[in-house]
């Protein structure tokens, strides 16, 4: 049988990937740290960071369309980052919460916090070890848990149809991180408090099961062309990307990661140490190719990607 | 790619376990390069922005946007009318405003932009609230609460007061 071998992917490449995004996440935390500092100063028409929220758009967008107005809290901004956020959704899929998201990347930095403590405490790794290791139950509840951000979404945005107001925001964790100055106990910050306990754990609690905007971006997102597709020849079957991924997808066994949970992190691409098996891909309107098998033994499965169409 | 250009990558050897599943796309599909995907990311976001604020239509807060949420709906003053409950006298009565809800009054509003988008007349929202008469209409209702001398003067207060005029 003979040796294959594919291009190991260069550690320049993983640090583009990451640093590029984490220097975005970075970006967006910081402009929304500074409007909170200047609305906590009582700067007089100073913007609330809510005003940045895309799903204040769709929460109002009921209310705008039939009666020219928008609810309470939200303003046209939102509904303009609403518009923007369906053109990324189409564009580049979940790319606004692998990205973008404040939220998601708060969410990320907890979730580094707990992994790193963890590890430096045998008692917690091994416990965390058994739990993965005897974690079919807890699977289980992943999968029908992952449905709850769309109840969430129904909720939310039929709730501002009907009442007029912003039903979800009394428990958005979002409204509560930006009034966090205020110390106030609300609804809302307990959910804060408990999403951020939680992500201490689990990567992304709030992005996985009760996000309403990542739901709205996930729907949206089907239609776009552009996904992480795999390259089953470069593939090593190493699973390192299933274990890379934020949101817990399975990313080995699939040829374009379409899943609506998906947020474009390119987090599996970075972790990938093969060049090829993963990349960023934009699917034309023509039929896919099939290879036809080397003979010399290379490429020896079947990718059905016309050569050269993944490099 | 040429030999040299192959010798210089380094390789992988794949494990002769390894068993990637094998996968057909049903599209012909293009790669592309990490920079353009985070510059597409950028441009999206960014251009809307951009050029919903040359449009007028990127506002971040109520100001100058809408007027109690009744932008577009006309304010009718009517004549004067003596015989009128809430005429209080004053000689100026405003018809109620469609859709005008209290909920949305904010400190950063003007005397006037309550009296245009409700039913009351400015004779009775200066004695309910003890207001001086030589106060300007165009005083913020915000810095008429911090002048702390008015008689139980706060936007809740003013809400509650202003959704009681409205109904009844």
């Amino acid at each position: 049988m003979p040796v294959l071998m594919v291009p190991r992917r260069s550690p320049a490449s993983i640090r583009s990937i990451r640093w590029t995004r984490h220097a975005m996440q970075t970006a967006v935390v910081a402009f929304i740290a500074y409007t909170v500092w200047v609305k906590a100063t009582g700067t007089s028409g100073a913007p609330s960071g809510e005003a940045f929220c895309p799903f204040g758009g769709f929460e109002t967008f009921f209310t705008w369309v039939t009666t020219g107005r928008t609810v309470s809290h939200v303003h046209t901004a939102n509904l303009v980052l609403a518009g923007a956020v369906v053109l990324l959704a189409l564009a580049a899929r979940g790319a606004f919460c692998g990205w973008l998201c404040p939220l998601g990347a708060i969410q990320e930095a907890f979730y580094g916090v707990g992994n790193a403590v963890a590890n430096r405490i045998p008692p917690l790794r091994s416990a965390r070890r058994r739990i993965s290791a005897d974690a079919r139950w807890l699977a289980r509840v992943d999968r029908v848990a992952r449905n709850g951000r769309y109840v969430v979404l129904a909720w939310a945005v039929g709730g501002a149809a009907v009442t007029g107001i912003m039903v979800f925001r009394e428990y958005d964790p979002w409204s509560a991180l930006l009034s966090v100055i205020e110390f106030e106990v609300t609804t809302a910050f307990v959910v804060l408090v408990a999403m951020l306990v939680m992500a201490l754990l689990v990567e992304r609690p709030f992005c996985r099961y009760a996000c309403p905007l990542g739901a709205v971006i996930g729907i949206i997102g089907k239609a776009s062309p552009v996904a992480v597709q795999r390259d089953a020849s470069a593939c090593l079957g190493c699973d390192l990307c299933n274990r890379a991924c934020p949101m817990g997808l399975t990313v080995n066994s699939v040829t374009r990661v379409t899943d609506a949970q998906c947020i474009g992190c390119l987090e599996c691409v970075a972790a990938c140490p093969s060049r090829d098996a993963l990349a960023v891909t934009v699917a034309l309107p023509f039929p896919a190719v099939r290879a036809v098998p080397n003979p010399a033994g290379e490429n020896a499965v079947t990718t059905g990607t016309p050569e050269g169409a993944l490099r | 790619m040429t030999d040299q250009q192959t010798a210089e990558i380094p390789m992988l050897r794949i494990p002769r376990s390894a068993k990637p599943q094998p996968t057909t796309p049903r599209l012909r599909s293009a790669q592309v390069p990490i920079w353009a995907y985070a510059l597409v990311i950028v441009t999206v976001l960014a251009g809307s922005i951009v050029v919903a604020r040359d449009l007028g239509w990127f506002s971040t807060t109520g100001r100058g946007t809408t007027l109690l949420g009744a932008a577009d709906v006309p304010v009718s003053h009517t004549a004067p009318d003596p015989g009128a409950s809430q005429n209080f006298g004053s000689g100026e009565r405003v018809a109620p405003a469609a859709g005008a809800d209290p909920d949305d009054v904010k400190g950063w509003m003007s005397v006037q932009q309550v009296l245009d988008a409700f039913p009351v007349s400015k004779a009775a929202l200066y004695a309910q609230f003890g207001i001086p008469s030589t106060t300007a209409t165009d005083t913020t209702l915000s810095s008429l609460k911090e002048t702390g001398d008015l008689i139980g003067f706060d936007i809740a207060t003013l809400r509650t007061w202003l959704g009681k005029q409205a109904t009844g």
